[in-house]
């Protein structure tokens, strides 16, 4: 009886499953995501954690020595992270302080803000400022990244801190802090203007910090262009996204 | 036709770059690792997404792509299973403490109407049960082989198999899968 049942499930698994094929088209998202998952890692390695710290001296001696790290022009913005942004109690797991939200093809996103407590899941040092992007209501961990370190200490301020998202679902993300003066953000590719960036502006008790977001469906050299009131081009960050990144 | 990544020899694929090499083993191993995926979710679509995280966070652990571990289809397939467990579990916890939204039917049985017999039969055992007779029956392995990548003995793979069996025998003329 059981031979003749264990025959009977081989002939059907073997009729349903055989035409089914893996996600081949999927290719190049995989070999991405593998190579973020492994820069991410390499992140909280001992060799990285070293480099950081000869960085954190520079820093420091930045700030006894002060010698202009700032872009020139940009007035009112300091190389410390705005710690009162910060979920008091830490999290890496999608908490943190939503900042920003909105709707995109019909699925709500939000942005949010937080520092990590600990360097888990290879997510930057420990008191690391960090935005964090999800789409919807989804568990923490899906379309979920982190801007490791973004204005922290050790990274001079800049004009714009873009991070690059690319959700299993949906199109691409960019997001990430405004320095002012910036007035506008603009996503160009092939050289030309591909998305408009939403500005969006997070008050806090001692401050007020802006963040930007912006979808595309980008599929090769993206620069991420930052423009004045008067549409000053202030700065340009290319991001390599896609194939061949 | 001949696919160009089953030419590529162990030496060649040694001197890929690490982009090339990642693609290799995706595309090596991806329809394999997808039917596992569908026959523990009921999902195909869910499956897909289950897949190249499980790649994801598989390849992105080792430390020498340059050579095709032996083990990468049970590492990936373990990930698998790690993974729609963890999404299960968290099912679990959302319906306990959403009540209103719980529909009592579990996502993974609602997108099997169009789906073959066998797949909607397995829906009834546990995820472990199904993957033990995915290996089992599908790919024809070994009690000593699933024991090994179960991580337990081969008396629990038999009884395993044994409680899959019976659940099976139960409703398989009702379902009238052939």
């Amino acid at each position: 009886m059981s031979t003749k049942l264990e025959g009977q499930i081989r002939t059907a698994l073997r009729h349903s499953l055989d035409p089914i094929r893996g996600d081949i088209g999927a290719t190049q998202t995989v070999v991405s995501a593998v190579k973020r998952r492994r820069i991410a890692k390499w992140a909280t390695t001992g060799a990285f954690t070293t480099l950081m710290s000869f960085a954190s001296v520079f820093a420091w001696s930045q700030v006894f020595n002060p010698t202009p790290l700032q872009p020139p022009g940009l007035s009112g913005s300091s190389s410390t992270p705005p710690r009162s942004n910060s979920n008091p109690a830490g999290s890496s797991d999608g908490g943190g302080r939503m900042v920003a939200s909105g709707e995109h093809e019909g699925r709500h996103w939000k942005l949010y803000a937080y520092t990590t407590d600990a360097p888990a899941d290879g997510q930057g040092p420990n008191g690391d400022f960090c935005h964090a992007f999800r789409f919807g209501e989804e568990s923490p961990g899906d379309d979920f990244t982190c801007g490791v370190g973004e204005g922290s200490p050790i990274f001079p301020p800049e004009y714009i801190s873009p991070v690059w998202v690319m959700p299993r679902h949906g199109p691409h993300v960019f997001y990430g802090r405004v320095a002012p003066p910036v007035a506008s953000v603009e996503i160009e590719e092939a050289g030309r203007t591909s998305a408009q960036a939403r500005l969006y502006e997070s008050q806090t008790d001692s401050e007020s910090t802006k963040f930007f977001v912006a979808f595309a469906q980008p599929s090769d050299r993206v620069v991420i262009v930052a423009y004045d009131a008067e549409g000053n081009e202030l700065q340009r960050r290319p991001m390599v996204v896609g194939p061949g990144d | 036709m001949t696919n160009f990544h089953e030419v590529v020899t162990a030496t060649q694929a040694k001197k890929l770059p690490f982009d090339e090499r990642v693609a290799l083993l995706y595309e090596r191993h991806a329809s394999s690792a997808t039917r596992y995926a569908i026959v523990l979710t009921g999902n195909e679509e869910i499956a897909r997404d289950v897949v190249q995280e499980a790649f994801t966070r598989v390849l992105g652990r080792f430390r020498r792509t340059r050579q095709e571990p032996d083990v990468l289809d049970v590492y990936i397939r373990r990930t698998i299973l790690n993974i729609w467990r963890s999404h299960l579990r968290r099912k679990q916890l959302e319906r306990r403490h959403l009540p209103s939204t719980s529909s009592g039917e579990d996502a993974t049985t609602t997108d099997l109407e169009s789906r073959d017999q066998i797949l909607r039969l397995l829906m009834i055992l546990s995820p472990r049960e199904r993957a033990a007779v995915f290996l089992r029956y599908y790919q024809d392995r070994s009690i000593a082989q699933i024991a090994q990548e179960f991580d337990c003995s081969h008396g629990a793979v038999r009884s395993i198999l044994m409680r899959a069996l019976n659940k099976l025998r139960n409703d398989w003329e009702v379902f009238d899968v052939h």
